[in-house]
């Protein structure tokens, strides 16, 4: 099913490209550029996929993807080159500096939340919290735009529970799995007790009949996907059983590692969006060793997931997001730690359809600033829906007859194309 | 004789009225068994017992078993836990905690404290987080001195049934609220310091001082001074005070309540959503609606009798059996609705289905019950819960209760090899049909007693209140 | 059913406290008006205004007459310490043969390191200066290494009192006890959080224990080893590495008569002993406090025993997460040692101030400055008020020194600080300000008319719309 066939059946979608691109020519067009097989971004190269690896806490920004070595603030962390000519990124993040040709780092995100569980909802839904006005994540925003039956989990959420729908509809929330092995020997359980499925239907019979009710048809619509989800690829897919050890050992085989692979296996079977996170980036005291640990277990798996996607093909359609809810602050504080920086903070980006190799925006030379080209959370996310070629002004009807925009007012980083 | 006559008016009366009105044929009383459970669940949060069950079809007095109900401790536990989802939701936040709160609305409904003192307290609390109870429903929505925005919203929708946070960056779009009506309700709060003790430590205080003090909100043009949605404006430094007796004296407030008070027992508010009251969104039955109000101003905010009053009405007792859905009836309340059960509800039923307690013990049932909760509610972290009886399921729900083990409980109910009654009576809290026993029997040729066990606590007739 | 009422009691909100004492005003006119609008409504914001203006005089008061009101409270008019002020003045006796042992100890690691720090740039100068100069180093020490040091228990009540505000309350006889709200919450908490780990805990601190004894005691490592094993909390930090812990013996091989740490488990030994040795720090910062309140704590069959027993395991401490001063030990040469290097880097064979700093030290130096300035003012004060103790006292000499002095200006700043009135409290002192047995003062009939103009004004607002027309 091609991104352009969804989308005919998607009545609510208002993308310009679709009315462009409608008919043979378009897609005869789509399928010519396609083929010149540039690495780099194209006009009209769609993202079909997203995985967000979440660094949960606030990674800092100085140790990994904004080093400041000759600097008092950038602390002992030292810079390396990369693969990308002219970008340096911290020396404890080798091997992801040689995939830095696939990623663009964006140097001047900003946002005004340096509170924990604000951040994180801004950092999920684009919008920030608002008492009583319900925004959807973004995982549920591309879960709901790609529109067809929901059959598949379109939205999994990998050690965390994820951030939910909304009034997207409960179809195009997330599937968390806190751990891939446990979700399997559950799923192998439920396909050894198919038949309940079977008897509750039948002993449901009397009662459903009497009671004619929305309510039980969404319920049937539930067990019926549950049940579902065993023929689906899912199963398969977080089975790492079925990989390689030399593979699984070079993502490293801690929790973070394993969950990108089931990440990338997850997108093979035709997943939407998935976020992996990795927790403890939340330095306040002793920033360096804290951060140097976190690294040992970022760098492996992230340089894996992108050689891998690239290996196969998936690169251009599946975008990769590196991010937290907020940068550190540069200058140290007494307990050797980097404390809350919403002001200027990093993210990474590449493959569907983003460019890669680039660096947007810059901080001052003690990175207390942004000094050039500063990027608010709404433009990142307005970057990443446009790469779906989803209308990120689209406006929901949400509850209540609350208006809710895709992103609030944001411009995509065209820098980033 | 006018004033009489209305005294008498009641739940049932008015409903007739509207049903003839309408053309719409209000459906049966409920069976006994159907009640039973309905009015446990309700009362209580839990199905009743197998024992209970037979007991109560063997000598069925609806009257007495609702006075049982709310006699019992349970009531209380109930409903601080559901107010406390609807107040606070089940994510700490901002150094505050849910339990404290829960707990304090638990000792309010144990003592039956009028509604609006309740509310008043919740309004005007203050005072460090540790040992206090209603402070954390302050601290929860109050981030920051001087940035009342979110606990104005909360306050509104909660005890006013209105959103209007929807007026907070520009004028409501269809209702008459303006964005000076909100941050003038958020100027009550402008002279309440959330105060950062240490982690884990605040302090709500009021100062007298800052609540004299201009205050120009952050989103907002200009300087606001405090003024109530009814037009009051205080007339002292005591805010909070007054911003508690001006929302208690109004009569929306206990129209809110009364509406409040209604949703759970049917599936849906006379104005539902109940915090979403506005021209666009009329009560379905007004004159119902306006009864209840006045009931609830006579009964002085008595929450266990405005309870009793709906429960013991016949169109709380009708049957939600019909063949065929139709919006119209559901909305005059034609017929009791199918309806979903909060996490707590779906927990505490599983495990007094399962005879969990008798099998395995207090404690060691507690901590098991403590773990469910924990994972039925995971996906709920983020969300708003103002309306505590909508369905939630996920997918994952179904495949955990699914794959459901039994390990602790095989040695006692199922080790007993219960027949299928008795697994009827356990688990829906009724006699199976001809039908369904012979259903069950043909499956017991090759199926076991717990495959029909835990099949039968994974229906839709388990899952819902109905 | 009695504990529920007993709890009523105790938690009766104070408008019924005023509605209380408002049935209690006797006659007609004024009084019955005064009787009529305590008990309404709208009477309730317009005396908790004045109540609110009430408490905000006293705290203004308090501050002002703090520093007498303090000497008069341990003192009496013949300046001998009142009986009751007995254990506070032991405990700043204590303090000041704190102060001089590691004043000794601050001046002899001073000398130690002074030679080596540069006089360029001017600042190094000035930093030597303060360092070697005997105010200076008092006032360093009283602001800063007093903390760092452990010595300030009072910081560290501080910061373990909220948590303990939050799972416990004070039963009839003073004990503490599991809140009821905390209780469900609290043994999950234990459940999910210790578990099994108490026993595995024990079971390990017992061998190690065991093990200490045989270690070599060398200086070295080894030294270390046999001093960390003596705590349960490096068992804890073992188990936190490892799951199994078989054989912590096998790494260790015998010499002379003793086990010293076999060459390939060094690098294991040294990351253990990082962790252990920070935490057992960290212990040593909280003893004092946690065992204090361990003590209050009692000690029944429920799970108020349960957690009074897991609270006095050293290790428990370490994962209360309280958010401690960082550098800070139990033992003045660490404490010093991590203050210096935070200020200081080595460079060519000796010390100066870290460049980093170089842009705020002007700033940092003023603000010492000032500080010292602001000490030695507030020291001053004390002498006055302190010369009526009386001659013989032996805590007199506490407030005869400039560190005394210093020390008593923060605790009386302290307490001004914490000052606060309960709205009961605020309205015994309305009731005293306005009534004399029950009757109406002549001097506040006024107030009394402010107070039912102010409810009727209050009342007339009530009257407005229903808002959801």
């Amino acid at each position: 099913m091609t991104n352009l066939e969804s989308r005919g059946r998607c009545d609510m979608c208002l993308s310009r490209r679709h009315f462009l691109g409608a008919g043979l020519g378009g897609f005869f067009a789509y399928a010519m550029r396609h083929r010149a097989g540039d690495l780099f971004a194209q006009e009209g190269a769609k993202a079909k996929a997203c995985i967000v690896l979440w660094m949960e806490g606030g990674p800092s920004q100085l140790d990994t993807f904004d080093p400041k070595p000759g600097h008092a603030n950038g602390g002992p962390t030292k810079a390396i080159e990369t693969a990308a000519k002219g970008v340096r990124i911290a020396a404890s993040l080798p091997r992801v500096a040689a995939q830095m040709k696939r990623l663009s780092i964006v140097r001047s995100l900003n946002s005004a939340e340096g509170e924990h569980q604000r951040a994180q909802y801004l950092l999920h839904t684009g919008h920030p919290f608002i008492e009583g006005v319900a925004h959807p994540s973004t995982g549920a925003v591309v879960s709901k735009e790609a529109g067809g039956a929901v059959t598949i989990p379109r939205y999994v959420s990998i050690g965390q529970p994820g951030f939910g729908p909304a009034f997207l509809g409960q179809e195009h929330g997330p599937f968390a799995l806190e751990n891939p092995q446990t979700a399997l020997e559950m799923l192998r359980k439920l396909d050894s007790k198919r038949g309940r499925f079977q008897l509750a239907q039948e002993l449901g019979r009397e009662f459903e009949k009497s009671h004619e009710d929305g309510l039980l048809k969404l319920r049937d619509g539930l067990m019926e996907r549950t049940a579902a989800l065993l023929d689906t690829a899912f199963p398969k897919a977080i089975d790492l059983s079925q990989e390689p050890d030399e593979v699984r050992d070079r993502y490293g085989r801690g929790g973070f590692g394993a969950g990108c692979l089931v990440a990338r296996r997850l997108v093979e079977a035709g997943v939407r969006f998935v976020e992996v996170s990795l927790g403890g980036w939340d330095t306040h005291q002793d920033n360096f060793n804290a951060v140097g640990r976190l690294c040992g277990a970022l760098d492996p798996a992230f340089s894996a997931l992108v050689e891998d996607l690239e290996k196969r093909g998936l690169l251009d359609s599946t975008m990769v997001m590196w991010m937290g809810e907020f940068g550190r602050t540069p200058a140290i504080n007494a307990d050797t730690g980097r404390d809350h920086f919403p002001r200027a903070f990093s993210a990474v980006v590449g493959g569907g359809g983003l460019a890669g190799g680039r660096v947007i925006g810059e901080t001052n030379a003690g990175g207390m600033e942004i000094a050039r080209d500063p990027v608010s959370v709404a433009d990142l996310f307005a970057t990443v829906f446009d790469r779906f070629g989803f209308d990120h002004a689209k406006k929901y009807r949400g509850e209540g007859g609350t208006v809710v925009k895709m992103t609030e007012g944001g411009t995509p980083v065209k820098a980033l194309f | 004789m006018i004033i009489l006559l209305l005294a008498l008016a009641q739940i049932d009366p008015i409903l007739d009225e509207v049903w003839k009105e309408k053309g719409v044929a209000p459906a049966a009383r409920s069976s006994d068994a159907e009640f039973l459970r309905r009015v446990t669940l309700d009362l209580t949060g839990v199905i009743p017992t197998e024992d209970e069950v037979r007991a109560f079809l063997e000598k069925p007095d609806r009257a007495k078993k609702i006075d049982g109900l709310l006699a019992s401790p349970r009531y209380a536990i109930f409903m601080g836990e559901t107010f406390a989802t609807s107040l606070y939701g089940y994510q700490a936040a901002f150094e505050t905690m849910r339990e404290p709160l829960e707990y304090w609305l638990r000792q309010q409904f144990e003592k039956n404290a009028p509604y609006d003192a309740t509310v008043r307290a919740l309004l005007t609390a203050s005072g460090p987080n540790g040992g206090g109870g209603p402070v954390h429903f302050i601290g929860r929505f109050y981030p920051q001195t001087g940035a009342p925005e979110d606990l104005a919203a909360k306050v509104s929708r909660s005890f006013l049934g209105i959103r209007l946070n929807c007026a907070r960056c520009h004028d409501h779009p269809f209702e008459k609220w303006s964005q000076e009506d909100f941050y003038q309700l958020a100027a009550f709060f402008k002279g309440t310091d959330r105060k950062y003790i240490t982690q884990g430590a605040i302090e709500i205080v009021d100062d007298v001082e800052r609540a004299k003090a201009r205050w120009k909100p952050r989103d907002y043009e200009k300087a606001v001074k405090p003024r109530f949605l009814s037009g009051a404006e205080p007339q002292t430094a005591a805010l909070r005070e007054e911003l508690a007796l001006f929302v208690a004296a109004n009569r929306q407030f206990a129209r809110a309540f009364a509406n409040r008070l209604w949703y759970p027992f049917f599936g849906r508010g006379i104005v539902h959503p109940i915090d979403n009251f506005g021209k666009k969104n009329p009560p379905s039955v007004p004159k119902l609606l306006e009864w209840l109000t006045d009931e609830a101003i006579r009964l002085k905010f008595d929450v266990k009798a405005l309870i009793r009053t709906i429960v013991t009405s016949r169109a709380y007792q009708l049957t939600s059996v019909r063949e065929s859905a139709d919006p119209e009836r559901g909305r005059v309340f034609a017929h009791q609705a199918v309806r979903a059960l909060t996490p707590e509800q779906t927990a505490d039923s599983m495990l007094r289905a399962l005879q969990l307690e008798e099998a395995v013990g207090g404690a060691k049932a507690g901590s098991i019950r403590a773990k469910f909760l924990q994972f039925l509610v995971r996906n709920m972290l983020d969300q708003d819960l103002t309306s505590v009886f909508e369905y939630r399921e996920s997918v994952q729900d179904i495949m955990t209760k699914m794959t459901i083990e039994l390990r602790e409980v095989r040695g006692k109910f199922l080790a007993e090899k219960p027949s299928v009654e008795r697994v009827y009576l356990a688990v829906l809290s009724r006699r199976p049909s001809a039908g369904e026993r012979a259903a069950c029997d043909k499956f017991l040729k090759r199926g076991t007693m717990e495959e029909v066990f835990i099949t039968l606590l994974n229906s839709h007739e388990f899952a819902f209140n109905h | 059913m009695t504990l529920l009422l007993a709890l009523a009691i105790l938690t009766q909100d104070v408008n019924s406290k005023i509605d209380e004492f408002a049935k209690t005003i006797p006659g007609d006119g004024l009084a019955a008006r005064v009787r009529e609008t305590l008990l309404s409504p709208a009477g309730k914001p317009a005396i908790k205004e004045q109540i609110g203006a009430l408490t905000g005089e006293a705290r203004a008061n308090a501050a002002k007459t703090a520093v007498p009101d303090y000497f008069k409270e341990h003192f009496d008019d013949e300046g001998r310490l009142r009986e009751g002020s007995k254990a506070h003045a032991e405990e700043l006796l204590r303090e000041l043969a704190t102060f001089e042992s590691d004043r000794k100890e601050m001046r002899a690691l001073v000398d130690a390191i002074a030679d080596k720090i540069p006089d360029e740039p001017a600042y190094n100068a000035q930093v030597k200066k303060i360092l070697k100069d005997e105010n200076g180093q008092l006032i360093l020490y009283a602001t800063q290494l007093r903390v760092l040091a452990g010595r300030d228990e009072a910081r560290i009540e501080r910061i373990i009192k909220p948590l303990m505000d939050l799972i416990f309350e004070a039963d009839a006889d003073g004990r503490l006890v599991v809140r009821e709200a905390m209780k469900e919450k609290i043994e999950q908490s234990l459940e999910e959080r210790y578990g099994d780990k108490v026993d595995r805990v024990e079971k390990l601190a017992k061998s190690l224990a065991a093990l200490a004894e045989k270690i070599k005691d060398d200086g070295g490592l080894n030294s270390r080893l046999r001093k960390a094993f003596a705590s349960s909390v490096t068992a804890a930090a073992i188990l936190e590495m490892k799951e199994d812990v078989d054989g912590v013996d096998d790494a260790f091989v015998e010499r002379d008569g003793k086990l010293v740490i076999g060459d390939e488990h060094v690098e294991t030994a040294e990351k253990i002993l990082a962790k252990a040795e920070e935490q057992i720090r960290t212990a040593g910062l909280v003893r004092g406090p946690m065992l204090r309140y361990v003590a209050r704590i009692k000690d029944d069959e429920g799970l108020t025993g349960r957690l009074r027993k897991l609270l006095s395991y050293e290790w428990v401490w370490t994962r209360l997460d309280l958010k401690l001063p960082a550098g800070a030990s139990t033992s003045f040469k660490e404490a010093f040692d991590a203050w210096f290097r935070t200020v200081f880097e080595e460079k060519d064979g000796g010390w100066t101030v870290k460049e980093a700093h170089a842009d705020k030290i002007e700033d940092g130096l003023k603000k010492f400055r000032r500080e010292a300035q602001n000490i030695k003012r507030g020291a001053d004060v004390i002498a006055r008020d302190a010369k009526r103790v009386a001659e013989g006292e032996p805590v007199r000499v506490f407030y005869g020194c400039l560190y005394g002095q210093a020390r008593t200006a923060e605790i009386i700043k302290a307490k001004v600080e914490g000052f606060s009135m309960t709205d009961a409290q605020g309205l015994d002192l309305w009731i005293a300000k306005h009534f004399d047995n029950g009757a109406i003062r002549s001097s506040s009939e006024a107030a009394m008319e402010a107070l039912i103009r102010k409810a009727d004004e209050i009342k007339k607002q009530l009257e407005k719309d229903d808002i959801g027309k």
